[in-house]
């Protein structure tokens, strides 16, 4: 076991060098590394939990930016282009998979991860492209944020729904009250226990912090779980619930490094669970999906900076800023029984982070 | 001049204003404490130039800017306006009730709420100038306080 995470570890450590010489994200070497590391590591429990927590710390991560306060300020425009955004993207994503012959549940899960933008790719090109400062870039973040918070509710709703099995109206309902009753008492205890919190993570010694944050997360998740929901998204709750602003260099400090991690683990997890095999057959389908996957968030692009009166250029721009995904999609693909969505959607990731930069320089 | 500040979620923040020669100019904060500055051309959406700068180059970049190391002669109106507190730069015209009045006769402190800090003239480079420190036409004074209190104090002192 050792032997074989070392290995792990090594083949990481070559690829996301190479990631960052090319100047990609990580995500896609990644899965990469893990098809490639198939022949010589098997897929064990033990990796199997480390990426459970890579999931955990990653969403942990994303709820981290998010307060109630920020929530208020969101500003009406950005909640309509985050709303155009999922009434275009969500409903394709779920239409494709029912083209390609998926049952309803599974073109559920397509679709969440068809609509769901990478905020960690995305950003990164923002930055790279010296797009900060352009007049677009203020809605495509504001996009994001929407998408974050909706595929958190999302995914919560559907872990609940795979977990049951099944699409019957009652059951639907009730995970669909769980979720909204697990969000809403997080955002009050967000409110009521924050002055309390504060005072606890402000202790001088960082590995009091570290344990009373990993604990949190690692209690909310469980509590998630056992409402039969996903532990992701309790981890994702308590980053909600944190007070972020205070703590953001001490979380940089001691948490990153656990994410960085575990999250690495966990894209390389499903690079060892990718049947090969079956890839002849994806083919056609990927080839679907990433057509919908592009044009979609190109059509938002267009219609949200069309909206708000951005030139013609700068619309193209905001759609092709959107286009790459990442982690949320893989996550929600790992939820699917079939193995072919998740085929699909690493498949689909892989090629929309190598096609977004070529199309970031066409717009320009 | 308006700035305006806009929050980039998961980059950093953005600040930006325009020229009086019509440009824009944008200063984006990163998270890792990178700092970007970007000029646009009149109507133009994408920028003519960047810098950018480590946390350091900037803070001493601010520093140059703001007159540390060199304080030019066009100092009659100058800004710096911090988190709860404004510092201004202003320039005493010959029709202003402070000109040919000591501090403490315009009662400036209770009239406005705003404080004198320092006064320079042509001759003179009073710092924490007494209340019975006079004022010419001519001076410059530099005045600190909350926002408000520094406008009443422009406005009641007839200072642009």
């Amino acid at each position: 076991m050792l032997f074989q995470l070392g290995l792990i570890l090594l083949v990481l450590y070559l690829g996301a060098l190479l990631a960052h010489r090319v100047k990609q994200s990580s995500v896609p070497v990644f899965i990469l590394a893990g098809l490639g590391l198939q022949a010589f590591v098997e897929h064990s429990p033990l990796i199997d939990f480390m990426a459970q927590l890579g999931v955990m710390l990653l969403l942990f991560m994303i709820g981290l930016e998010f307060s109630p306060e920020r929530l208020r300020h969101g500003g009406r425009r950005l909640v309509l282009a985050g709303a155009l955004d999922v009434l275009i993207n969500l409903p394709v994503g779920i239409l494709v998979g029912l083209a390609i012959g998926l049952n309803l549940l599974e073109a559920l899960i397509l679709g969440g991860a068809v609509y769901i933008s990478s905020s960690a790719i995305v950003a990164r090109n923002i930055i790279e492209f010296r797009r900060a400062a352009n007049p677009e870039t203020e809605y495509v973040l504001g996009v994001l944020v929407f998408e974050d918070i909706f595929i958190a509710l999302y995914l919560s709703v559907l872990t609940g729904l795979v977990h049951v099995g099944g699409l019957q109206a009652g059951e639907v309902l009730l995970v669909f009250l769980k979720t909204v009753g697990f969000f809403g008492v997080a955002v009050l205890a967000a409110i009521g226990l924050r002055a309390w919190l504060s005072r606890l993570l402000a202790h001088e010694s960082i590995e009091v912090f570290l344990l009373l944050v990993l604990a949190l997360i690692l209690l909310l998740a469980a509590m998630a779980e056992w409402l039969g929901l996903s532990g992701a998204v309790g981890a994702f709750l308590t980053g909600f619930i944190l007070p972020e602003r205070e703590f953001r260099e001490r979380v940089e400090r001691v948490i990153v490094p656990f994410r960085d991690l575990f999250a690495a683990i966990f894209f390389v997890s499903f690079g060892l669970l990718m049947d090969l095999s079956h890839v002849s057959h994806m083919l056609l389908a990927s080839f679907l999906v990433i057509l919908v996957a592009v044009w979609g968030k190109l059509g938002t692009g267009w219609m949200i900076g069309r909206l708000v009166r951005l030139s013609k250029n700068a619309s193209w721009r905001l759609g092709v800023a959107l286009i790459p995904r990442g982690e949320f999609s893989i996550i929600l693909a790992g939820l699917a029984p079939t193995p072919s969505i998740l085929g699909v959607t690493v498949i689909t990731v892989l090629v929309l982070a190598l096609l977004t930069p070529l199309l970031m320089k066409r717009f320009h | 001049m308006e700035v305006r500040e806009v929050e980039l979620p998961g980059i950093g923040m953005k600040f930006s204003f325009e020229t009086a020669e019509g440009e824009t100019i944008c200063v984006i904060i990163h998270k890792t404490g990178r700092r970007e500055i970007y000029r646009f051309l009149p109507a133009q959406e994408t920028p003519e130039s960047v810098i950018e700068l480590s946390d350091t180059e900037a803070r001493e970049l601010g520093a140059i800017l703001i007159g540390t190391h060199f304080q030019p002669d066009v100092q009659d109106t100058a800004r710096l306006v911090m988190k709860e507190l404004t510092i201004e730069w202003l320039k005493v015209p010959a029709h202003s009730p402070l000109a040919g009045k000591t501090i403490q006769e315009n009662r400036v402190r209770k009239l406005t709420g705003a404080t004198i800090i320092a006064l320079f003239g042509p001759t003179k480079k009073i710092l924490n100038p007494g209340p019975d420190t006079p004022i010419d036409a001519g001076d410059t004074v530099v005045v600190v306080g909350e926002q408000s209190q520094i406008d009443q104090f422009k406005q009641r002192f007839a200072l642009r």
